[in-house]
């Protein structure tokens, strides 16, 4: 399938050795030979990837840049412009991704982002200075190191829940235009570039946090538009295979905001990552990295925010150096395979 | 198998021979077999053929020695951190020479561990090459058409093809 990778070794050996190559280094391997290009361009060189345990996961943050960085028509304001780094927990290396096409303002204010095999799928928020909500999706191909539009979202949604499994990306909940909470869903195919809308769930959930649970779509709390801020305790479940929705009762505590701070244990179970430690009591953000975690929070309000890894689950927290590129406030984040 | 047996000679490709410790082949299944072989044949003077040329079958047998007592026992942490700064140094060798040889000799005679590290350090070998010094490593021909180079170009602007 892929000939002569490199002549002088047994095809499985060459792909062995490609198969260790580290991310970085696909931009320049992708220019060595057509070969290299096709297989390194490949889903089977992902899934190879997978299976032998070659992939890495990758925290993709939105976090705020240093102001030297923000763009000029923003430059007035007082809100920080957001970009997307990219930290590597086994090397504790830190990078920022290239920004997305046609943004001369930054990325949109409080878009959202999900990892989808190899690559970062980030859609809506709202325009930075405007505020009006947006569609767009953009997909980031850590393969190709390039990004590019995908298909519109069918409606406008702020703060909704996101999650993702396989080539597909799922949405729930939120709130429209007139900030009516939603009860609706749909699903984005990354490979495809194609949505199609899911059954809605039972009870509108605005400011809901979406979490992949086994294979089901959780919708984490969220409230009703006339209940603002009247956190829900129980979750909605869609069943990947099912294709339908179950409640699931007493899973978050009420009144408890889910932003960006909800963990799965690897029971099943969810946590909140602010309670795993003091340290990182407020304005917390967790994202799962396989066997690791990544936690950014503060001691107390308006305290300094401290990093966070976590080896393994139930073992303390160990706080990381963070250049001062990368110290910025960190709003959500999602973990990409690749 | 006899107790009083340490080591075994083996020949290399090149009809070189070579001396291995009981302990040290125990790290690959083929060469463990050979040793029983050797230990149980009434014919106790043959001497086994490894298909690795001398060069390579050096190197092998001074990973399986340095490997053995940890592999034999286990080790403690701090062992298990001295050997992998051994390994790196192990590594540093002429790539076209020897690096190609060893993992095939690795993967010949089941060693998993020589097999991964060499995989790994000819994907570790890319960090800070040009694209022609890859090829050149790698013994690959520049084999995209002058079409396809151009239309890289144009959507790799700044990026170098050579």
């Amino acid at each position: 399938m892929w000939p002569d990778l490199i002549p002088v070794l047994p095809h499985d050996l060459a792909l062995e050795c490609l198969s260790r190559l580290h991310f970085s280094l696909y931009p320049l391997a992708s220019r060595v030979s057509p070969q290299w290009r096709h297989l390194l361009h490949s889903h089977f060189f992902y899934s190879h990837r997978k299976k032998s345990g070659h992939t890495r996961y990758l925290a993709c943050l939105i976090q705020a840049l240093p102001p030297q960085f923000s763009p000029r028509a923003l430059k007035h304001t007082s809100s920080p412009t957001y970009g997307i780094t990219v930290f590597d927990p086994l090397t504790l290396t830190w990078e920022r991704l290239p920004s997305v096409p046609d943004s001369a303002l930054g990325l949109p204010l409080f878009c959202q982002t999900a990892g989808c095999r190899g690559s970062l799928v980030l859609m809506g928020g709202w325009d930075p200075v405007s505020y009006e909500p947006l569609t767009d999706v953009f997909v980031y191909d850590f393969r190709t190191t390039k990004w590019r539009r995908g298909k519109e979202m069918p409606s406008k949604r702020s703060f909704f829940a996101m999650g993702s499994c396989g080539d597909r990306v799922y949405v729930a909940g939120g709130h429209d235009e007139g900030k009516n909470a939603l009860k609706t869903a749909s699903v984005y195919n990354v490979g495809e570039d194609e949505w199609w809308e899911l059954p809605p769930m039972s009870q509108e959930r605005d400011e809901c946090e979406g979490r992949m649970v086994g294979e089901e779509f959780w919708v984490v709390s969220g409230y009703r538009t006339e209940q603002q801020g009247m956190f829900e305790g129980w979750a909605e479940a869609y069943g990947l295979r099912s294709g339908q929705w179950r409640g699931v009762e007493g899973v978050w505590e009420r009144g408890r905001c889910p932003r960006w701070c909800v963990g799965v244990g690897k029971d099943g179970r969810l946590v909140s990552w602010g309670e795993l430690d003091s340290e990182v009591r407020v304005g917390v953000c967790g994202v799962t990295l396989g066997s690791r975690a990544m936690v950014i929070g503060s001691e107390y309000e308006g305290g300094r925010h401290g990093f966070y890894v976590q080896q393994g689950q139930n073992c303390k927290l160990r706080n990381i150096r963070v250049p001062d590129d990368f110290s910025g406030f960190v709003q959500s984040g999602c973990c990409v395979e690749i | 198998m006899s107790s009083s047996v340490e080591a075994i000679t083996v020949l290399s490709s090149d009809g070189d021979e070579f001396k291995i410790t009981v302990s040290a082949a125990k790290l690959s299944k083929p060469l463990n077999w050979m040793l029983e072989d050797v230990c149980f044949s009434d014919d106790c003077d043959e001497v086994p053929t490894i298909e690795v040329n001398s060069k390579t079958l050096v190197k092998v047998i001074e990973y399986c020695e340095k490997h053995a007592p940890r592999a034999n026992s286990g080790a403690s942490d701090s062992d298990a951190e001295e050997l992998k700064k051994w390994d790196i140094e192990f590594m540093k060798m002429d790539v076209k020479d020897i690096l190609f040889h060893i993992l095939m000799a690795a993967n010949y005679l089941h060693m998993e561990g020589l097999y991964d590290l060499a995989c790994q350090t000819a994907a570790d070998l890319m960090k800070g090459m040009t694209v022609s010094q890859i090829r050149k490593i790698f013994h690959i021909k520049n084999d995209f058409s002058s079409e396809e180079q151009e239309q890289l170009r144009r959507q790799h602007p700044g990026c170098s093809f050579d």
